[in-house]
C-alpha cells in the first residue's frame, strides 16, 4: 500500500526545452573559444543532478531498483546525504523495511540537523517491522483473507494526503525562498515537509548565499554569480584562493609574488587593491586601515573551503561599504559535517602545504578543528644576497610566504528553529608583498586572529565577529645601510561587526519575502610603537559606523503555463559613517524566469568604498629622492566615498543536462575615485625632527578624490558542458571597455583608459574518469594592459609613469591518481606551464615578480 | 548486499607514498633564481667615514655630494646629486660616522682593462640655526654661524676583476673648521648713476652699437646688500666677500690677468644666467644656457670706492684667499657670452642670434666660501618683494 504515496512530481523547471537561439549562441560560442583552447572549470553536481533526476523519475514510475541504481551513482559522483534518505524512502515505499532501515540509518550516521526526526521514522519502521514479525505468527489468515483492515487503509489514506499537501505547500514556495547555507539544514520544517523536502529534486541545485538577503538557485540571483566548489578546487591543484579566481569571468587577477595577490572585478585591479569585498562565512574580512585583502592573512586552507562564490557588480546594497565592485564570499565547511581528511603539497620553489582536518558530530552538537600550514619562497630575488650596498630586513629573503592557520568551530542545535554557531581561528604568518604608491616591496609578520558567533531562531538571525590584526614588524624587505628606514612599523588594529536581522514571508497582495537589519561596526587602530599608535598615522582613531538595510523579494507570478516565474529585488541599505555621513545605496532587480531552466535578469544599483584610515589619516614618511630627504604623505579627512553605478542585464539557462550558458552585460560609471595628489615641493620645512632628525622633507603628496570619472562597459558569456559523465569544458569570456569620461567628450578616440585588460578567456578542461584517473587543464589569456603609476624620474622628481604589461597566457594541468576506494588521492600539478619556455614567466605588475612556473606533487587522505 | 554496506579490505599503498614523497623532495630542489625587478636599485656602492667638527656641536651635520665635474659654488654652479644628515645626536666626542649609500660606481672592469672609478666631492656644513634646504637655492647654503669643511674628493671604483660584488669606499675623513662669518650675499643692483629723478634701466641693448663702433657698450652697475628677516629666509647680516687676485709681478696690486686694464677680483662673482622664457616662474634656464659673467671692480669707476685701497691700507696679502667683506661692489657686464661654463668656452654676444639671446637673466652672486643669492628665486612665489629683479637684454 505504500506505493500509494507517491513521490513529490518531478520539477519542470529542470526539465524544459532549450529554444534554438540559445543554443546556436552557446555552441558558436563554445566552437569559438574551444578553438583557441579548451579549459576547466566545474564539478561533478551537474552529473549527479542528472542521475538523481533519472533515479527519481524510475521510482516514480515504479521501477524501484533502477531508480535506486541511479540514485547510488549520483551518491557516488557526489555525495548528498539526503540521496540516502531518498534512497531509503524508495525502499520504504516499496516496502522493503530492511533496506530502508539501512539507508535512513546511514543517513542519521551523517549527522543532519534532522536526525532526531528521522529517527523518529526508524523507530516507527523498526516497530513495524517487529509488529509485522510478532504478526508473522497469526499469519497469513488475514492474507487468506487477503484485506486491510479499514482503520489501517483510513491511516494511510492520511498519511498519504497529508504528504500530497506537503508536496503541494513546498512547490508553492517563493521563488528563492532558502536558507543561508550557515545554518544548513532544515530545522524550520514540519516533520512531514521534512519527508516532502527530501524528496524534491533540488538536492543538487546549486545555491548562492552571497547574491542577495535569501540564498537562492544562481537561476534566481538577480545579479551575475559564480561558483567554484571544493571539487573544483581538488581539480585545480591551486595553493592559493586567487589562482582559484582566474578563472572566473570579469575577474582580473594581479599576482605580485606567492603570497601576494591583487583581485578587481570589471577592471580598477590594482596595487593593494581595495574595490572588492572579501567575506569569510560572511564575516567581513576588510582590512579597514589598508583597505586590501591579503589573502594570505586568512585563516582559512584551500581545504576547509567549501565553496566560493564571486558576486560580481556592486554589493553595498547588501554589504555596504567597500563591496564595491564585487563580492566573494569564502563558504568553509561546516563543522559536524563527520569528514577527517589531511593532505601534504610540495614541490617547486620550496612549497610545502599541509592540512588536517576533523569535524564530527555529537547529538546536535556538531564540531570541527583543522589546522594548515603553508610555505612558498618567492618566485624570484630582487637582489644578490651578496651585496653589499642592500641590506635585508627579514632573516630570509627567499621566502614569500609562511603561514599556520587554524580553525575551530562548534555548532548547536538546541531545537529545530534554534541555532547556536561559534568559531574561532587565526592565521599566523610571515608575508612578502607589495605596497603602493613611491613604496615598493615589504614584509609583515603577523597574526590575525577572529572570534565569531551566531544565533538564529526562526527567522531572527544575529551574529557578531572580532577581527584582529597584530602585526608587532612590518616593513621594507630592503633597505640600504645608512638610507632612510623610517616605514618599518607595527600596527594593531581591531574590528566588532555585529549584525541582527529579521527574515520572513508575506502576502500583501503577492508574496514577499522580506529581511530587515540593522548592524554596527567599530574599528580601531593603535600601535606599540611609539606607545600609541600606527607610525603611518597621525594619531589613533576609532570609527564607529552604523547601518540598516532591508530588501524585499517580491514574486508576481509563478508557476503559469507559459511563464515560469517573475520576481523583483528591491533593496536599500543606508551607512552612517562618521567621516562620510549618510551613504544610501539601493539597488533594483528583475528576474524573469520564462521557462524552466531559464532566467533573466536585470539590476540597477550604486556601491561605495569609504576612504580608509590610511586614506584618512595618513603621515607617511617615503624615502625622498635622495639619501637625505623624504616625501610626506597625508590623509585626508574630507574625503568623499569612491562610488560606483552599474546597471546589467543578465541571461542563464540551466535547462539542459548537457550545457549550462551565461552571459552578463553592464555599464558602470565610477566616479571619486581616491588616489594620490601630485608631490608638492615645500619650502618652509625643514628638517624632519620631531620623526626623522636625519631627514629633510622635500615635498608632501596627499590622497584625494580624483576629477575624473570613468565610464565601463563589458559582456561575459561563460558556458559550461557536461556531455558525459566525467567530463567537465568550460569556458568563459570577459570584454572589458573604460574610458576616461571627460576626455570622452573632447576626444572619444584618445579616451579609451587601459589600465584593465580589454580581453580576458578562461577555460578550462575536466575529466574523472571511471577507474583511478583524474585529469584537469585551465588556461587563462589576459591582453595587455597599462598601469597608472608613478616613479622618481633622473632628476628626483615624481613623475607619472604608466606600466605596460604585455599580454600573457597561463597553463595549469593538474593529473590525480585516486586509491584506496579515493580514499587516497596522489597528484602532480603543473603552474603556469607556458613559462618554462618562456624567459621564465610573466609579470602582472612592472614591480612585482616575474611569475615562474611550479611543479607540484601532492597526497591526500579521507578517513 | 548492499552496495554501500560492502567491506572492502585494501592495503596501505606504501609503495605510492613513498613515490609521491620522492617527487616532492625532486620538485623541492630548485635554486631561487636572482632576477632584478623593474625598479631594482642596480649594484652601487658606498661611502663609509667619519665627520669632526672642530668645534660645539650646534646643529645637524650635513654632506653633500657632488661629482667632480660639476663642482659646487663658488668654482661652478653645480647641484649636489646626493646628500645625508648626521644628526648632531649621533656625535661622541665631536666624532660621527657616516655612511652615504647608493653612490654610483665607476665601471666594472672589463677584459684588460682595470675598474674605472667615478670621482666625487663631498662638501660640508655644520647647520647651526637649522635653516638648511637644498632643494631651494635661497636656503641651500651657509649661512652666518654655520662651519663648513674643506672639500674631499672620493673616487668610487666599479667591480674589480675576479671580484663578484662592487668595493665600498671606507675610511673618509672630513673635518669642519672654517667657520661662516655672514650670511649670504642678498643683493639689490641697479645701473650705475641710476638716481630717483634719473633712472637708468637695469638692462643690455642688444644689437646697438657705441660711439666706437663696437656692437655694445660696457655697462656699469652696481650691487648692495639687501638684508632680510622673514619667517621664510632670515638673512640679516649679508656682505659680498671680496677676494683680489694676486700679486704674482709684485707690482703691489692684483695682476690683471683677464686683460680689463684693472686689478682681477676674483670674488665675488657675478653671473647672469638667461632665463627659460616659457617659464613663468622664472626659475629654469634656457637651453643652451647662456651664462654672460659680470666684472667685480676693485673700486668704483668714478673713484668714490676703493675698497681695493681700503684692502691695501689693512695690510693684507695678494694671495687670492683672504676675503674683505663689504656691502657694495662695482661691475660691468662685458661683451661677452659664455655657452658652457664647465669649459669656460666664450663667444662674443653679438654673433648671437637676437631671439637666442633676449630675454631676462637671472643674476647670480658667489661668494669664494660658496655662499651664493640669486634673483629671481623661490621666494618670489611667496610673495617677498625685491626677490623678482633680472637683467633684461632688449633689443
Amino acid at each position: 500500500m505504500r506505493s500509494m504515496m507517491r513521490f513529490a512530481r518531478p520539477d519542470l523547471r529542470h526539465g524544459g526545452k532549450p529554444g534554438w537561439s540559445n543554443l546556436i549562441l552557446a555552441v558558436m560560442l563554445g566552437l569559438l573559444t574551444s578553438a583557441l583552447i579548451l579549459p576547466a572549470g566545474a564539478a561533478p553536481r551537474d552529473e549527479a543532478k542528472r542521475h538523481f533526476k533519472g533515479g527519481m523519475q524510475l521510482i516514480a514510475n515504479g521501477e524501484v531498483d533502477k531508480g535506486i541504481a541511479e540514485l547510488e551513482l549520483a551518491y557516488e559522483i557526489l555525495p548528498h546525504p539526503n540521496v540516502m534518505f531518498n534512497i531509503g524512502r524508495a525502499y520504504m515505499d516499496a516496502g522493503r523495511t530492511e533496506e530502508a532501515l539501512s539507508y535512513f540509518r546511514r543517513y542519521v550516521d551523517s549527522g543532519p540537523p534532522d536526525a532526531a526526526d528521522v529517527q523518529a521514522l526508524i523507530l516507527n519502521l523498526e516497530e513495524e517491522q517487529a509488529l509485522a514479525a510478532k504478526a508473522a505468527g497469526a499469519k497469513e489468515i488475514e492474507m487468506v483473507e487477503g484485506e486491510v483492515s479499514a482503520e489501517q487503509m483510513k491511516a494511510l489514506m492520511e498519511l498519504a494526503e497529508r504528504l500530497e499537501e506537503t508536496a503541494t505547500r513546498m512547490e508553492s514556495r517563493p521563488l528563492g525562498g532558502g536558507r543561508p547555507s550557515a545554518f544548513y539544514g532544515d530545522a524550520e520544517l514540519s516533520a512531514d515537509e521534512l519527508l516532502a523536502a527530501k524528496s524534491v529534486e533540488n538536492i543538487y541545485e546549486e545555491e548562492v548565499v552571497s547574491a542577495s538577503r535569501q540564498a537562492t538557485s544562481p537561476l534566481d540571483a538577480p545579479v551575475s554569480t559564480h561558483i567554484i566548489t571544493a571539487e573544483d578546487i581538488r581539480m585545480s591543484g591551486a595553493v592559493s584562493i586567487p589562482d582559484l579566481l582566474r578563472t572566473v569571468p570579469g575577474i582580473d587577477v594581479m599576482q605580485m609574488g606567492p603570497g601576494n595577490h591583487n583581485i578587481g572585478v570589471r577592471g580598477f585591479n590594482q596595487r593593494m587593491n581595495n574595490k572588492v569585498l572579501v567575506l569569510v562565512d560572511g564575516r567581513s574580512v576588510y582590512f579597514d586601515f589598508l583597505g586590501p585583502t591579503y589573502w594570505k592573512t586568512l585563516a582559512v586552507n584551500l581545504a576547509d573551503i567549501e565553496r566560493i562564490e564571486i558576486i560580481r557588480g556592486p554589493g553595498s546594497t547588501l554589504y555596504g561599504a567597500n563591496a564595491f565592485s564585487g563580492v566573494i564570499n569564502i563558504i568553509t565547511k561546516p563543522a559536524g559535517d563527520k569528514n577527517a581528511e589531511f593532505g601534504v603539497i610540495g614541490g617547486m620553489g620550496e612549497t610545502v602545504l599541509g592540512n588536517v582536518r576533523y569535524s564530527d558530530r555529537i547529538r546536535t552538537v556538531g564540531y570541527g578543528l583543522s589546522v594548515g600550514y603553508e610555505q612558498q619562497d618567492r618566485f624570484e630575488l630582487e637582489y644578490d644576497p651578496g651585496r653589499q650596498d642592500i641590506a635585508t630586513s627579514v632573516e630570509d629573503p627567499t621566502l614569500g610566504v609562511r603561514a599556520l592557520r587554524v580553525n575551530g568551530g562548534m555548532n548547536w542545535l538546541p531545537r529545530r528553529d534554534t541555532q547556536v554557531g561559534i568559531s574561532a581561528g587565526m592565521s599566523h604568518l610571515y608575508v612578502d608583498w607589495y605596497a603602493l604608491g613611491l613604496l615598493r616591496n615589504f614584509y609583515m609578520n603577523s597574526t590575525y586572529p577572529y572570534v565569531r558567533a551566531d544565533i538564529r531562531h526562526k527567522g531572527i538571525t544575529a551574529r557578531a565577529f572580532w577581527n584582529g590584526i597584530r602585526v608587532p614588524d612590518a616593513g621594507p624587505v630592503y633597505v640600504a645601510p645608512g638610507a632612510l628606514d623610517s616605514l618599518k612599523t607595527d600596527i594593531s588594529s581591531d574590528i566588532i561587526d555585529v549584525e541582527a536581522a529579521y527574515s520572513g514571508d508575506a502576502m500583501i497582495g503577492v508574496p514577499h519575502n522580506i529581511s530587515v537589519g540593522v548592524g554596527f561596526r567599530i574599528k580601531t587602530i593603535a600601535g606599540f610603537h611609539e606607545g600609541t599608535k600606527w607610525n603611518y598615522i597621525d594619531d589613533t582613531h576609532v570609527e564607529r559606523h552604523l547601518n540598516g538595510f532591508i530588501e524585499d523579494r517580491i514574486t508576481f507570478l509563478e508557476d503559469g503555463e507559459k511563464f515560469n516565474g517573475f520576481a523583483t529585488v528591491l533593496g536599500f541599505r543606508f551607512d552612517q559613517h562618521p567621516l562620510v555621513g549618510f551613504t544610501p545605496s539601493p539597488r533594483f532587480a528583475l528576474v524573469a524566469k520564462p521557462t524552466a531552466g531559464m532566467a533573466i535578469r536585470a539590476s540597477a544599483g550604486t556601491a561605495f568604498r569609504i576612504p580608509t584610515f590610511m586614506e584618512s589619516y595618513l603621515e607617511l614618511r617615503v624615502p625622498g629622492p635622495v639619501n637625505g630627504a623624504e616625501l610626506i604623505t597625508y590623509g585626508n579627512t574630507g574625503l568623499e566615498p569612491e562610488l560606483i553605478r552599474n546597471i546589467e542585464i543578465g541571461y542563464r539557462y540551466e535547462g539542459s543536462d548537457y550545457f549550462m550558458f551565461d552571459v552578463a552585460g553592464y555599464y558602470q560609471r565610477v566616479s571619486n575615485l581616491i588616489a594620490l595628489t601630485d608631490v608638492t615641493s615645500t619650502y618652509d620645512y625643514g628638517l624632519d625632527e620631531e620623526v626623522n632628525p636625519d631627514q629633510l622633507v622635500a615635498g608632501t603628496s596627499q590622497w584625494d578624490n580624483m576629477d575624473q570619472s570613468f565610464g565601463g562597459f563589458g559582456i561575459e558569456p561563460a558556458v559550461h558542458l557536461f556531455p558525459i559523465d566525467g567530463l567537465d569544458i568550460s569556458v568563459n569570456y570577459a570584454f572589458n571597455y573604460l574610458v576616461d569620461l571627460d576626455l570622452y567628450k573632447e576626444d572619444p578616440d584618445a579616451a579609451r583608459d587601459s589600465r584593465s585588460p580589454m580581453h580576458k578567456l578562461n577555460g578550462g578542461v575536466q575529466y574523472r574518469s571511471p577507474f583511478f584517473l583524474d585529469f584537469g587543464l585551465n588556461v587563462n589569456y589576459v591582453s595587455a594592459y597599462t598601469i597608472p603609476e608613478r616613479t622618481f624620474d633622473d632628476l628626483g622628481d615624481v613623475v607619472s609613469d604608466p606600466q605596460d604589461m604585455d599580454a600573457f597566457f597561463i597553463i595549469n594541468a593538474r593529473i590525480i591518481l585516486r586509491l584506496l576506494e579515493d580514499k587516497l588521492s596522489v597528484g602532480v600539478t603543473g603552474t603556469n606551464l607556458t613559462a618554462f619556455g618562456k624567459d621564465g614567466g610573466h609579470k602582472e605588475h612592472a614591480f612585482g615578480q616575474t611569475i615562474g612556473p611550479r611543479l607540484y606533487g601532492s597526497i591526500s587522505y579521507k578517513f | 548486499m548492499l552496495k554501500h554496506e560492502a567491506k572492502t579490505r585494501v592495503r596501505f599503498p606504501w609503495t605510492s607514498l613513498l613515490a609521491g614523497g620522492l617527487l616532492l623532495s625532486f620538485f623541492a630542489a630548485c635554486e631561487l633564481e636572482v632576477v632584478p625587478n623593474r625598479d631594482s636599485i642596480p649594484e652601487s656602492s658606498s661611502i663609509y667615514g667619519t665627520v669632526s667638527v672642530d668645534g660645539a656641536i650646534t646643529g645637524d651635520v650635513i654632506l653633500l655630494l657632488y661629482e667632480c665635474n660639476v663642482p659646487p659654488p663658488p668654482a661652478s654652479t653645480g647641484r649636489p646629486i646626493d646628500f645625508i644628515i648626521v644628526p648632531r645626536y649621533e656625535f661622541n666626542k665631536g666624532e660621527a660616522e657616516f655612511i652615504f649609500p647608493l653612490v654610483d660606481p665607476g665601471p666594472d672592469a672589463d677584459g684588460d682593462e682595470p675598474a674605472g672609478s667615478n670621482c666625487y666631492l663631498i662638501s660640508s656644513l655644520m647647520d647651526s640655526d637649522h635653516d638648511w634646504n637644498p632643494f631651494y637655492t635661497t636656503a641651500g647654503q651657509l649661512t652666518e654661524g654655520d662651519i663648513s669643511g674643506e672639500w674631499v674628493y672620493v673616487e668610487v671604483f666599479g667591480r674589480a676583476d675576479g671580484e663578484d660584488y662592487i668595493p665600498l669606499v671606507e675610511d673618509v675623513d672630513i673635518v669642519l673648521d672654517i667657520p661662516t662669518m655672514y650670511d649670504r650675499p642678498l643683493f639689490t643692483v641697479q645701473a650705475q648713476g641710476h638716481t630717483e629723478e634719473e633712472p637708468i634701466p637695469f638692462q643690455l641693448q642688444f644689437g646697438t652699437q657705441n660711439e666706437d663702433g663696437d656692437p655694445y657698450d660696457v655697462f656699469y652697475a652696481e650691487a648692495f646688500t639687501a638684508p632680510m628677516s622673514s619667517s621664510i629666509v632670515d638673512q640679516s647680516n649679508p656682505m659680498f666677500g671680496m677676494v683680489f687676485g694676486p700679486d704674482d709681478d709684485g707690482d703691489g696690486f692684483p695682476d690683471d690677468n683677464n686683460g680689463d686694464g684693472v686689478s682681477d677680483v676674483i670674488y665675488p662673482r657675478l653671473l647672469f644666467i638667461r632665463l627659460d622664457p616659457e617659464d613663468e616662474t622664472q626659475l629654469s634656464y634656457s637651453s643652451p644656457t647662456i651664462i654672460v659673467p659680470g666684472v667685480v671692480l676693485p673700486f668704483s669707476p668714478d673713484m668714490s670706492e676703493l675698497p681695493l685701497f681700503d684692502y691695501i691700507n689693512a695690510g693684507l696679502p695678494f694671495d687670492g684667499e683672504t676675503v674683505w667683506w663689504v656691502d657694495h661692489i662695482n661691475f660691468v657686464i662685458p661683451e661677452l657670452i659664455v655657452t658652457d661654463l664647465a669649459t669656460q668656452e666664450t663667444e662674443p654676444l653679438a654673433d648671437q642670434n637676437a631671439e637666442d639671446v633676449m630675454g631676462h637673466y637671472q643674476i647670480m652672486v658667489i661668494n669664494s666660501n660658496g655662499q651664493l643669492w640669486q634673483n629671481p628665486n623661490e621666494l618670489v612665489a611667496f610673495g617677498v618683494e625685491g626677490q623678482a629683479q633680472t637683467l633684461p637684454v632688449v633689443e
